[in-house]
């Protein structure tokens, strides 16, 4: 269904409404919950990491995520990465594919995997998944990270894709490079996504360490192994990319990149990157609007914790959870250690996990994808994140989810227990992403655990509370609008900020659609867009409860 | 330890017995109050005797107990200080000195004390046990094991040594031998002590959940065990229970108010909750414990830097890595300390040198390991 809506923002705007939902009787102070939607279809993908007694390194990092909608049909799809067969390095079998599963109008899904060409069988070990659509031509493509060769995935529109990794420039690194994660922006303002991808180190199944202990194996330190740069390719338009890595000044920074999220932390207009480093100082590029970055994590306040100290950096995720106008930064970390939040004061980040109580929430956890989502509508991002150890190695390991509910932007609650039997399935819970799959304004959630089906967590709504998602679609920015900063205002004067993120976790990729609670409040004052393009837009009277497509105007 | 000396008191009974107001008479008047237990009367009564009398030595040691036992120990190392300028070497007045120095938290003054007395009186075990405290609250662990081990094979009665030997060696993670002064201890039966200690070695096997069981166990016992809230404290911390450590410490503070371990952690949670001149006020304390410690002058840094007191931050952190060169985390808060004062170059040297120190431990730890 979809109508015109009046736009009374300056500019040659069109608004189109996806999808009209009304709002529910409200039932303020209920939960949702959420219920595992994936029995309902036939899904026969399973994250196989090849565990059969020998751990090699790389196999707690298995399952990446993406929820996209790949036909442009409306509804949101999902890709999973898969492992492969050790220390073959080879997917030999369909066990390890890849999968890509379409949703049919009735809310169930359809493995069209090689219908797509997904399959991934000519590549190794996959880990990340980023979304982008890097040619703007309206179709979301697709980058893989791997043990061995990266791979990009141009959508052709007509449900398939093909493999332009060779065409693109983008496959290059050096040799033994673990890949994780990636994420796309527009680090250069050109109006074409460019990509950075999250290295860890450098690793093949004859240098695997094997670390045992009374003749059982364990995972070994990561410390044992090389940290590596993260590597930047710049989109030089036609499907070719170049490795800009030395020249932007990312070569000198190396580490063990997990998480990647990409935001305007100094609020300049011009995307910055953070990377969550396990066992070494996190990066934080800050763009210098030259083509080069400047690393200043320390500098910042975010590379270490609060006693100047290295963590087990996971999945992270950039976003502001108290709605001060400022991008902040979460990222979680392995039991033990405490999972950071860090706040934007504007000029330096300071460590808000006591004050915010996610000290005492976080410490027994092994947490790995993780995201700011406001799973309840109210307005507040709340925090969850796909928790399980590393290791198998005692009745500890095997771990649920965590939903931590930001109460009034100021500190966290537990609420995971009244999140339904679904979301407290204990396992090793791995990639994660976020998405709308009903479109009903209320966030779901895509989890993969190892050598498990994923969970498909539709969020029970139900709350009463309004909703508001944008659809963001640019034109002298990148068509994706990665980045794109959005402030509401509702009616009574409530300001809200997001931004347009699609590197949230870790190995995964979310919806790109920016995402608005807005509590009790039915009505919206204001909507106002700055482009990654430095293009001003400014939406009046929009109707909450409803999908809404934006167009970027011409100036 | 009040000294009365037979002659004097002799004389001192003479002279009240004429009733006059001499200095004997109000000495008289001092000691008899003292000895009701009227200190805050007896105090001034010193004082003007002495004011009479300056080089009466007893009078000056008593006046430094009375003092110390009215909480005054400031006052008292004065008198006890004046007291040995006029019999220099005097081991009782050298003790009560220690003793005021002791109670306080002055432990760095009063451990010198005692160690110069156990050197002179080894076989004494009042201040031997009194060092191994003091040695005990400094962390030096080591120091405490050779002290104690000796006589711990002699007597395996005293729990006060099994109890002193075997929080040393386990701190020092010298299990099995920690385990056998926790058995000595609990053949005398379920006792504080012992569970105190048994949860001492959960704490180092980081059984967070079951040490602080035990040292539940061990307050229910015995609720003002030294130490004991201190350690649950330290164990809420690692399960990440914050609000309960505070508490824990809180309650260390009102029995102990010098214990490091509290002064220090509390402080650090403090800052963490960014109230920055409660975490200083506490951190200050824990430094007149350890004066030297490196770890509180490091928290007491960060509390400048958290503060936005870049200065005092950078000259605390650089007296750190200069006496501690191989303090890593001192090092990264020095570099963030100078990119703050936009002193990029020593920033980036800060910086450079904390990773080459970090990779240096890295290899030596991995070397450990192959070894």
């Amino acid at each position: 269904m979809r109508r015109a809506l009046v736009p009374l923002a300056a500019g040659t705007l069109a608004v189109w409404l996806l999808a009209l939902v009304p709002a529910r009787p409200a039932q303020p102070g209920k939960r949702p919950g959420f219920m595992d939607v994936a029995p309902r279809s036939k899904i026969s993908y399973t994250t196989h990491n090849s565990f059969a007694g020998r751990k090699y390194f790389p196999q707690p990092m298995c399952g990446g995520v993406a929820t996209f909608d790949f036909d442009n049909d409306g509804r949101i799809d999902i890709f999973f990465t898969n492992g492969a067969k050790l220390p073959e390095l080879k997917k030999t079998d369909p066990s390890f594919f890849n999968c890509l599963l379409h949703q049919k109008s009735d809310g169930t899904f359809e493995d069209v995997t090689a219908r797509a060409g997904l399959t991934g069988e000519q590549l190794d070990f996959n880990f990340g998944v980023a979304v982008g659509d890097y040619d703007n031509d309206g179709f979301e493509d697709l980058f893989l990270c791997s043990i061995g060769r990266n791979a990009l995935y141009h959508n052709n529109g007509d449900g398939t894709f093909t493999d332009v990794t060779a065409a693109s420039g983008i496959g290059g690194k050096p040799a033994g490079t673990l890949s994780i994660a990636a994420a796309w922006f527009d680090y250069d303002n050109d109006g074409l996504l460019d990509l950075i991808v999250s290295d860890y180190t450098l690793w093949n199944p004859k240098t695997d360490a094997r670390c045992m202990m009374s003749d059982r194996d364990y995972y070994c330190d990561p410390r044992r192994y090389p940290s590596v740069p993260p590597r930047l390719y710049r989109n030089l338009g036609k499907g070719r990319f170049v490795d800009v890595t030395a020249k932007a000044g990312l070569a000198a920074a190396p580490g063990k990149g997990m998480g990647v999220s990409i935001a305007d932390f100094n609020d300049d207009g011009w995307m910055d990157v953070f990377i969550a480093n396990d066992t070494e100082p996190n990066s934080l590029f800050i763009n210098q609007r030259d083509g080069t970055f400047a690393e200043k994590g320390l500098e910042l306040g975010v590379a270490y914790n609060e006693n100047a100290q290295v963590g087990s950096s996971m999945g992270s995720d950039a976003k502001d959870f108290n709605n001060d106008g400022k991008v902040d930064i979460f990222y979680n970390n392995l039991m033990g250690q405490v999972w950071q939040l860090l706040r934007n004061r504007g000029n330096l980040f300071d460590y808000y996990s006591s004050l915010g109580q996610i000290r005492k929430l976080s410490m027994a956890y092994s947490g790995w994808s993780t995201g700011f989502i406001d799973y309840n509508n109210d307005g507040w991002k709340d925090i969850y994140s796909s928790n399980g150890d590393v290791d198998m190695m005692n009745a500890r390991s095997p771990q649920h989810d965590t939903m931590f509910e930001n109460v009034d932007g100021k500190s966290f609650v537990d609420v995971s227990e009244e999140m339904g039997k679904d979301f407290l399935h204990k396992g090793y819970q791995r990639g994660s992403a976020f998405c709308d799959l009903n479109n009903d304004g209320a966030l779901d959630i895509v989890v993969t655990s190892l050598n498990e089906q994923p969970r498909l967590l539709m969020n029970t709504a139900g709350t009463g509370n309004h909703w508001l998602i944008l659809n963001l679609v640019g034109h002298k920015s990148a068509r994706d609008a990665i980045g794109a900063k959005v402030k509401l205002t509702t009616s009574s004067g409530r300001v809200l900020y997001n931004h347009v993120a699609v590197s949230v976790g870790f190995m995964s990729s979310s919806d790109k659609r920016v995402h608005f609670g807005l509590g009790q409040e039915a009505t919206i004052g204001s909507v106002e867009i700055r482009w990654p393009s430095g293009i001003q837009q400014t939406l009046k009277s929009v109707a909450a409860d409803q999908v809404v497509t934006v167009d970027e105007p011409q100036k | 330890m009040l000294h009365f000396q037979a002659g004097m008191a002799l004389a001192l009974c003479c002279y009240a017995a004429h009733g006059q107001e001499t200095p004997e008479r109000i000495l008289q008047q001092a000691m008899a109050l003292h000895q009701a237990g009227q200190l805050e009367r007896a105090i001034p009564q010193y004082r003007a005797y002495l004011k009479l009398r300056p080089d009466a030595v007893d009078a000056r040691s008593n006046l430094g107990v009375a003092l110390a036992s009215t909480g005054r120990y400031q006052e008292a190392i004065v008198a006890y200080g004046e007291a040995l300028k006029r019999r220099p070497g005097d081991p009782h007045i050298r003790l009560n000195l220690a003793l005021a120095h002791y109670k306080p938290g002055q432990i760095s003054e009063a451990a010198a004390l005692l160690s110069a007395l156990h050197s002179e009186q080894p076989a004494d075990r009042q201040i031997m046990l009194l060092l191994a405290d003091c040695w005990l609250r400094q962390g030096e662990d080591r120091k405490v094991i050779d002290l104690l081990t000796p006589i711990a094979e002699g007597d395996r009665s005293d729990l006060a040594i099994a109890y002193l030997l075997g929080t040393a060696l386990l701190r020092d993670r010298q299990v099995e031998r920690g385990q056998q002064m926790i058995n000595r201890i609990l053949i005398n039966g379920d006792s504080a002590e012992a569970h105190l200690l048994l949860g001492t070695a959960r704490l180092n096997a980081m059984e967070y959940e079951a040490a602080i069981a035990d040292f539940e166990k061990a307050a229910q016992l015995n609720p003002r065990l030294p130490d004991l809230y201190s350690y649950l404290g330290r164990a809420h911390i690692q399960t990440g229970d914050t609000a309960a450590a505070r508490l824990e410490f809180q309650k260390e503070l009102e029995e102990n108010p010098n214990d490091f371990e509290s002064n220090l952690n509390l402080g650090a949670l403090l800052k963490l909750d960014q109230d920055y001149d409660g975490a200083r006020r506490l951190l200050d304390r824990a430094l007149r414990v350890r004066p030297r410690d490196p770890g509180a002058r490091f928290q007491l840094a960060a509390v400048d830097l958290g503060a936005g007191r870049l200065d005092q931050a950078r000259s605390g952190l650089e007296a750190i890595v200069k006496e501690s060169p191989q303090f890593v985390e001192a090092h990264i808060s020095l570099a963030a300390v100078y990119y703050r004062l936009q002193r990029k170059a020593d920033g980036d040297r800060e910086k450079a040198l904390a990773q080459k120190l970090t990779m240096e431990q890295r290899a030596a730890r991995s070397q450990e390991k192959i070894e």
